[in-house]
């Protein structure tokens, strides 16, 4: 049996009188995983609490594995986990080598494997030529494209990517898909407003609504459960649009 | 984690600072006076006083520096680091300071070759020397706390500035935080020291470990696991609190040192005798003992050797000489004193205001004369004031004439005084 990367049992955020996420439950093992929902639906709250930066309110969750409660445990876990955020960070000043590689350092990447981890990261994501350009030259995409390649040094089993694609122009946005597919012999989470990465990139995608999980299933599962009269000019946009409509749980 | 660090070196805007950290530190220990130089008690105390200025600049530089993390959105990626957060912060707060501790470095090591070509035995006071680094340190870990605190690019540094200008600046002589001279008769006190050290350790502690203070409950977003942050930050904390009692109820900065077993003196009659630290001054110390020698015979009182503070008994601690700033004028003064002491030992309260007047009057103006005479000219304009009452200028005139007239301005305040009527 394949031991899933990640899974979550139970989950529930409340911020203040807000319920932010209901008894979410989900595991996931090797692939592409699709987060879909509208704004404020708890997409960013889910990943940020996948990425173990803030605990779950109620609920389990188990990385590798292994249930994480504590602080040590958090941080142990981590060591597996890349984490890209929607509105990530970056220091101007470094090289895109010296980001990666400081963010292996965050990551307790050991230090034989740094370097090469972190070559082999730039090189995943195609920005060996600029390795050695300070981040404030790069383009929009190309700083995504470093976001990326810090999120994946040291080969994490579990990889959180919330809002890549945001700002990306069409080309770009090829480039990316190309990029998330090289990485698919990994978990990947992938939170994102566009349906149509999700139909692209996706094997398994989960829609949530107010908190809730109204979908978990496979993509072409949820294009199956396309209402006829629902908005969208693809099957995957109007099953989307379907379950959001009828809150139908995978 | 080294390849951490010198990243956090290379890339440091701060890097920009150090050609003007240095040149901030040379010009600190040259233009404030050469006269440390071949004296290494001396020599160390003027290359720890850049730190004064270095503290509060550093204190800027980490205030600025500790926001980037905040400014640059990098808080979200260092909260889901498997590193903890106080290693990152430490990381950079270490950057910083190397800054700072490069520019002092290069202060030391230029003044200890400057020193070394005219100094007596020994080395660099290390003790002096730590003084400075604790000053640079905490500096830049009370700055690197606020920036993180406060993540103002602007109020964070001058406030941070302005924390460490007061408390070294208004505060130091209080505070002991820095010393000013290293007089060869004391030394830096190690328990003092070492409190001011793990002062400094646990300020790096608070700033690296303690979040931006939270008036209300954090909100659930920001919760974390565990309570390993508010432990850590607790523990510094207390860690602050215990080393600052200790430092408090540490005692001074500055105690006496040991009198040495050898010390140098002059081949003169009589001899001037200094610690070991200060034998660059015997030549001058010669000449001045030579003066002596050519004083109208038979008029003064002249003891064998004169001594620098220090070398003899507490009990000679107000009677012999210092050498200020390399002041020869101090040595004659206090020399000088002693020989109208010993010229006339009897204490004297004259029989009426005026003869009390009169009988000082003589005594300040042969000190003043013999202080002239010692050092071969006249009070010179950096030594300001005198004694009450005494002609200066016309004793500096004085000393330009003959012995014989010379010698009769001398009988005639030694007969004022010797005509006292005592009380």
């Amino acid at each position: 049996m394949v031991e899933d990367v990640v899974s979550v049992t139970g989950l529930r955020q409340v911020y203040g009188r807000r319920m932010v996420l209901a008894d979410v439950s989900f595991s996931l093992q090797e692939g592409v995983m699709g987060l879909l929902g509208p704004n404020g639906a708890g997409k960013t709250s889910l990943l940020r609490t996948l990425a173990t930066v803030v605990p779950p309110g109620q609920g389990e969750v188990r990385v590798a594995g292994s249930v994480v409660r504590t602080g040590r445990e958090a941080r142990l876990a981590r060591r597996g986990i890349g984490y890209l955020p929607q509105d990530f960070g970056y220091l101007p000043g470094f090289s895109v080598y010296d980001f990666v590689r400081y963010v292996a350092w965050l990551r307790e990447v050991p230090r034989g494997a740094a370097h090469e981890g972190t070559l082999r990261a730039i090189e995943g994501v195609g920005l060996s030529d600029r390795m050695h350009d300070r981040l404030r030259t790069l383009s929009g995409g190309m700083l995504r494209r470093a976001g990326i390649a810090s999120a994946i040094v040291g080969d994490p089993k579990l990889l959180l990517l919330d809002e890549p694609t945001v700002g990306l122009d069409p080309a770009q946005r090829l480039d990316f898909r190309a990029l998330i597919r090289s990485l698919s012999s990994r978990a990947v989470v992938l939170s994102t407003h566009l349906v149509e990465d999700v139909a692209a990139l996706c094997d398994t995608v989960v829609v949530l609504d107010g908190g809730r999980v109204v979908f978990s299933g496979r993509t072409e599962e949820l294009s199956e459960l396309a209402a006829p009269d629902a908005p969208g000019d693809t099957a995957i946009e109007r099953g989307y649009m379907s379950v959001l409509r009828t809150g139908v749980r995978g | 984690m080294i390849y951490a660090y010198w990243t956090e070196l290379r890339r440091s805007a701060l890097r920009w600072w150090l050609p003007v950290l240095v040149a901030a530190d040379l010009t600190v220990l040259y233009e404030r006076g050469r006269w440390w130089i071949g004296v290494w008690p001396q020599t160390s105390v003027a290359a720890q006083i850049p730190a004064f200025y270095f503290g509060p600049l550093c204190a800027a530089l980490a205030a600025w520096s500790a926001g980037r993390a905040s400014r640059q959105g990098m808080d979200e990626q260092l909260a889901a680091a498997a590193r903890p957060r106080w290693q990152a912060e430490g990381l950079q707060l270490a950057g910083t300071a190397s800054f700072g501790l490069a520019a002092y470095l290069v202060g030391i090591v230029v003044a200890a070759v400057t020193s070394a070509g005219s100094a007596g035995p020994g080395f660099l006071w290390p003790g002096y020397l730590l003084l400075g680094a604790t000053v640079i340190v905490g500096c830049t870990a009370v700055g690197h706390a606020l920036g993180r605190w406060s993540q103002s690019r602007i109020i964070a540094p001058m406030f941070g500035a302005l924390v460490c200008f007061v408390l070294l600046g208004s505060l130091s002589g209080t505070l002991g935080f820095m010393v000013l001279v290293g007089p060869p008769d004391a030394r830096v006190a190690y328990w003092p020291l070492a409190t001011r050290l793990l002062l400094t350790v646990a300020a790096v502690a608070v700033a690296v470990s303690v979040p931006k203070p939270q008036l209300r409950l954090p909100r659930p977003a920001h919760r974390h696991y565990g309570c390993g942050q508010a432990f850590s930050a607790t523990t510094a904390v207390m860690a602050f609190a215990g080393c600052l009692a200790a430092y408090a109820t540490a005692g001074p900065i500055q105690v006496i040192r040991p009198m040495p077993a050898d010390y140098p003196c002059t081949d003169t009659m009589p001899a001037i005798c200094v610690w070991p630290d200060d034998q660059k001054y015997l030549p001058r110390l010669s000449a001045m003992a030579s003066r002596l020698g050519e004083l109208p015979a038979g008029q003064f009182t002249v003891p064998a050797r004169f001594y620098e503070q220090g070398l003899r008994g507490s009990q000679y601690r107000n009677v012999d000489f210092t050498i200020p700033e390399g002041a020869m004028w101090e040595v004659a003064t206090a020399i000088s004193i002693q020989i109208v002491g010993e010229t006339f030992p009897k204490a004297c309260t004259g029989a009426t205001d005026d003869d009390t007047a009169a009988f000082f009057h003589a005594e300040f103006e042969l000190g003043t004369w013999l202080e002239s005479r010692l050092t071969g000219a006249p009070q010179p304009s950096s030594v300001h004031g005198g004694p009450p009452g005494v002609d200066i200028q016309a004793i500096g005139r004085l000393i330009y004439t003959t012995q014989e007239s010379q010698l009769a301005w001398v009988r005639q305040r030694m007969a004022t005084i010797r005509n006292t009527t005592c009380a």
